[in-house]
């Protein structure tokens, strides 16, 4: 008889971060546990429930019993088995004595009574005795039983708690404290125990409003009852939703915002984790905070008060924000007047840092980057920032402004990490950049240093802004390449998953300027630079590897934009040392796919490619092919048409017109097709031999000046 | 089993108007580390219940506040003893929680890990707050004359029941006397 089943685990505070991740992966590894003892039904699903004090699952159709499955094992080749009067030999029959069915082996190679049965197959040259049965399906409560063990053994736990049974004795390993296991199976107790506890039909509600106890009659009450009883909204999801909902309504009637959704997500996961029964109140600080810069204040409301700034109609932040409450009160005053008061001390310290850092000006603290260690082969902060300000300046002669702009760049490289020493930022390491920006700002220097200062770090995560302008740019470029070929030059690359740091941020950042920024920098050159600046021994040559990084992940960058492996193999097999022509190469590339002409062509040049590789294993040489030595009219038509079509492609490619470049080709595929039906190329006369392998050297040449058409074959 | 509870600041360690706000100001009152072995090896269980409202107020962060307990637990583990759990409140009087003392509700949450009843469970504290906590639940109020506990004791409004020793080394021979 199949029945819903509800599984809940009740534990002391869960830990925030976790908890979404904790309540899918136990609701996921109880209801896999069942299906693999066979207790579910095709029409069977699951539903995760996580709350600050629960990890549950509702799954539906479950049976009773588990379904007979059908067993089999592989015993021992044939010639193990029986012995030559077609009887079992002792072998067998201990290995069935070891199951208990030692009586079978007697009666071999005849079936039991019952399920079992024997069977000869052959695999490969060899007959092999196997072993059929049926195994009888496990009653729900010791399936259940094994599947919650399992569950909880694979829970992913950022960071295990020890603590004692009830008996004072037993130790137990868990996230946190477990207090309660329900498991109901339609209206039945599930006579299951998990952590030393034993399953029952009592469910907690909220810690401090609804009631203690709530005796669920059957699976399916759960989610009702213990929200309406119990004060508590055991899905997270909705759980989410209602506080993002409050939020709207909260914001919408104070005429304000709760800026960009992306700011707020993360915030949204925690609060939703911390709270049973979420209920948003409003609140404000003084006015005379706001001096401070917004920044600031909006993540120190964030991340050290769980509140939700408020902004105005242009984004500006205001004074109100809106504080994610576990209580549902008819008075929140008090609620809110003390919130009100935990924040202010945190809002003063702000203003306080602030205050103070910019009594110093910047400039003035950079020798105290002396005192930071970078890396211990790559010396300190300051040095690293004399490297910068080298590398930004090398960059800038080569950006719009030129020589012009270096003066900018190299102030925005000296001040750059100015900030790492203030106090603002030595409390809120996240604000690095944006108050270098606030007091270079406030010490009256340039704006292009001023904003360059923040901008270096751009792009900071995937899809963020680009640094704007010759010195923002400059920087930026330089603390990433720098950043990079040092961390490449001691050994320290990215591993696997390891990359602390963060160079493949990095890398991406510099394909994203030099792309999207339409900046048409040689790349190789930038690699040059930067591992120039470093003093002679400092890093061993690592400049090929940095190249191959950053290509590397130019290669997923076009993967992201939906180019297809083979298009983009295609291009960055060229190794290319400009960047920013390539989406248009591969948009080309694209294009050209689409022609007719295309599919043939492809495979011509595959062949050419094998046929000139094999040629040059043997040790041919061949330089351009003479007109004089074409013998058949095929390659004389061939020849003649690549002259033709090459150069008018040539003139196509230097205007930058990379599609008609490529569809310039489509006339070769007449040609190319009559020339492999009518010449043979490796001809026995090594002249005529070495003639068409040039000719076909050449057509591969002129053809992949920018694509390897040859990889674009399905 | 045996459980006692013990405030930590003014009790273990030498309190401060300033808060402890980091490993190096944390000093343990002379005794107070000898007395948890003593209570352990006199078959109690420890576990202390602090106030920390420094954490809410910003004076200190957790890493902080881990760190200043460490020291504590690898101290009382050098001289044989043991802290079982370590319940703390971070919240500020404004906030009006639940937990911080002289409510209630850290002592429960003591209880419900160690499945516990907390009648006549010894709660040791320097502050009218902890003895008052610890009578509301019906737990054996103890005020120890270290850190605030004179002044505590000057200023009255104790619940009947308290019993009044010196220091931690007192209460703990008391209780292990008295078993």
């Amino acid at each position: 008889m199949s029945a819903p089943l509800l599984v809940e685990l009740f534990c002391e505070e869960l830990p925030p971060r976790a908890l979404k991740r904790l309540g899918e992966a136990f609701a996921q590894g109880v209801a896999d546990g069942l299906a693999a003892r066979g207790l579910l039904e095709s029409t069977s699903s699951v539903k995760a429930y996580a709350s600050p004090r629960r990890l549950a699952a509702r799954i539906v159709d479950v049976r009773a019993k588990g379904q007979d499955q059908p067993v089999e094992e592989k015993l021992m080749p044939r010639s193990v088995a029986v012995g030559a009067d077609g009887k079992a030999t002792e072998a067998l029959r201990k290995r069935m004595a070891k199951m208990g069915k030692a009586a079978l082996a007697d009666g071999f190679p005849e079936a039991g009574a019952g399920p079992d049965r024997f069977e000869i197959r052959k695999e490969g040259n060899a007959e092999y005795v196997y072993f059929r049965t049926v195994a009888p399906g496990l009653p729900l409560a010791r399936a259940l039983g094994e599947a919650l063990t399992e569950a909880i053994e694979k829970l992913p736990i950022p960071k295990v708690m020890s603590y004692q049974l009830a008996d004072g004795e037993t130790t137990v390993r868990f996230v946190r404290p477990a207090h309660g296991l329900v498991a109901l199976h339609g209206g039945d107790v599930v006579d299951v125990e998990a952590l030393g506890l034993s399953a029952g039909r009592t469910v907690h509600g909220h810690r401090f409003q609804g009631a203690r106890d709530v005796e669920l009659k059957h699976a399916d009450e759960y989610e009702a009852r213990l929200e309406a009883e119990g004060g508590v909204i055991a899905d997270f999801d909705a759980r989410r939703a209602g506080v993002a909902r409050q939020l709207d309504a909260a914001a919408q009637a104070a005429g304000a915002g709760l800026g960009a959704p992306e700011t707020c997500a993360a915030l949204l996961d925690e609060v939703t984790a911390l709270v049973e029964m979420p209920t948003v109140y409003a609140g404000s600080f003084e006015q005379e905070f706001l001096s401070v810069p917004a920044e600031c204040l909006v993540l120190t409301m964030r991340q050290n008060q769980k509140y939700f700034p408020l902004f105005d109609g242009e984004g500006r932040l205001t004074r109100h924000f809106l504080i994610v409450s576990n209580m549902r009160l008819a008075d929140p005053a008090n609620v809110v007047r003390g919130n009100e008061r935990v924040v202010r001390p945190r809002l003063a310290d702000a203003r306080f840092f602030f205050e103070t850092d910019r009594k110093v000006p910047l400039a003035e603290r950079v020798p105290q980057l002396a005192n930071r260690t970078y890396h211990n082969k790559l010396g300190t902060d300051l040095e690293r920032v004399e490297r910068l300000r080298r590398l930004a300046s090398r960059i800038q002669a080569l950006l719009p402004r030129g020589e012009k702009g270096k003066a900018y760049a190299d102030r925005a490289a000296l001040l750059a990490k100015a900030d790492l020493v203030t106090l603002m930022v030595g409390e809120f390491p996240e604000l690095q950049g944006v108050m270098g920006k606030y007091y270079a700002e406030g010490d009256g220097e340039e704006p292009s240093v001023v904003r360059a200062i923040e901008q270096h770090y751009w792009p900071r995560y995937s899809g963020d802004r680009l640094p704007v302008g010759d010195a923002s740019i400059a920087v930026a470029l330089a603390d990433k390449l720098e950043a990079i070929a040092g961390m490449f030059g001691i050994g320290q690359q990215p591993t696997g998953d390891k990359d602390p740091f963060a160079l493949r941020r990095h890398a991406i950042g510099i394909v994203r300027i030099l792309i999207e920024g339409d900046l048409d920098l040689p790349l190789d050159a930038l690699v040059g630079f930067a591992f120039e600046v470093f003093k002679p021994g400092m890093l061993s040559d690592a400049h090929a590897g940095v190249h191959a990084f950053i290509l590397e992940r130019l290669r997923g960058y076009l993967r992201e934009k939906g180019y297809t492996a083979n298009e983009v193999e295609s291009v960055l097999s060229m190794n290319p040392v400009r960047l920013r022509p390539v989406p248009g190469q591969l948009a080309a590339v694209r294009g050209f796919m689409r022609l007719p002409e295309a599919e043939s062509l492809v495979a011509a040049n595959k062949r050419v490619a094998n046929i000139l590789r094999q040629a040059t294993s043997k040790g041919e040489s061949f330089e351009s092919a003479d007109a004089g030595l074409l013998k058949e009219d095929a390659e004389a038509a061939l020849h003649g048409a690549l002259s033709s079509v090459s150069a008018a492609a040539k003139s196509k490619l230097d205007a930058g017109d990379y599609s008609g470049y490529l569809a310039a080709f489509a006339a070769l595929k007449a040609p190319v097709d009559r020339f492999f039906d009518e010449v043979m190329v490796m001809d026995k006369d090594d002249a005529l031999r070495r003639n068409r392998l040039a000719l076909l050297s050449g057509l591969r040449r002129e053809m992949n000046r920018f694509a390897d058409i040859a990889k674009l074959a399905a | 089993m045996k459980l006692a509870i013990l405030d930590r600041d003014g009790v273990i360690n030498f309190d401060s108007d300033q808060y402890i706000k980091s490993p190096a100001e944390w000093r343990p009152i002379p005794g107070s580390i000898e007395a948890i072995a003593r209570l352990n090896q006199g078959g109690y269980r420890v576990a202390v219940a602090t106030n920390q409202s420094g954490i809410g107020r910003g004076l200190f962060d957790m890493a902080t506040l881990n760190a200043i307990n460490d020291k504590m637990m690898e101290m009382v583990f050098r001289h044989g003893g043991r802290i079982d759990a370590l319940f703390f409140c971070p919240h500020t009087a404004a906030e009006e929680c639940a937990c911080r003392k002289p409510r209630t509700g850290m002592l429960e949450e003591i209880a419900a890990r160690f499945h516990a009843d907390l009648r006549g469970v010894p709660c040791v504290g320097d502050s009218l707050k902890d003895v008052q906590a610890a009578d509301a639940v019906g737990a054996q109020p103890i005020l120890v004359l270290t850190g605030k506990g004179e002044r505590t004791r000057e200023e009255g409004g104790l619940p009947k029941k308290t019993l009044v020793f010196q220091d931690l080394g007192e209460a703990s021979r008391h209780l292990i006397a008295h078993a």
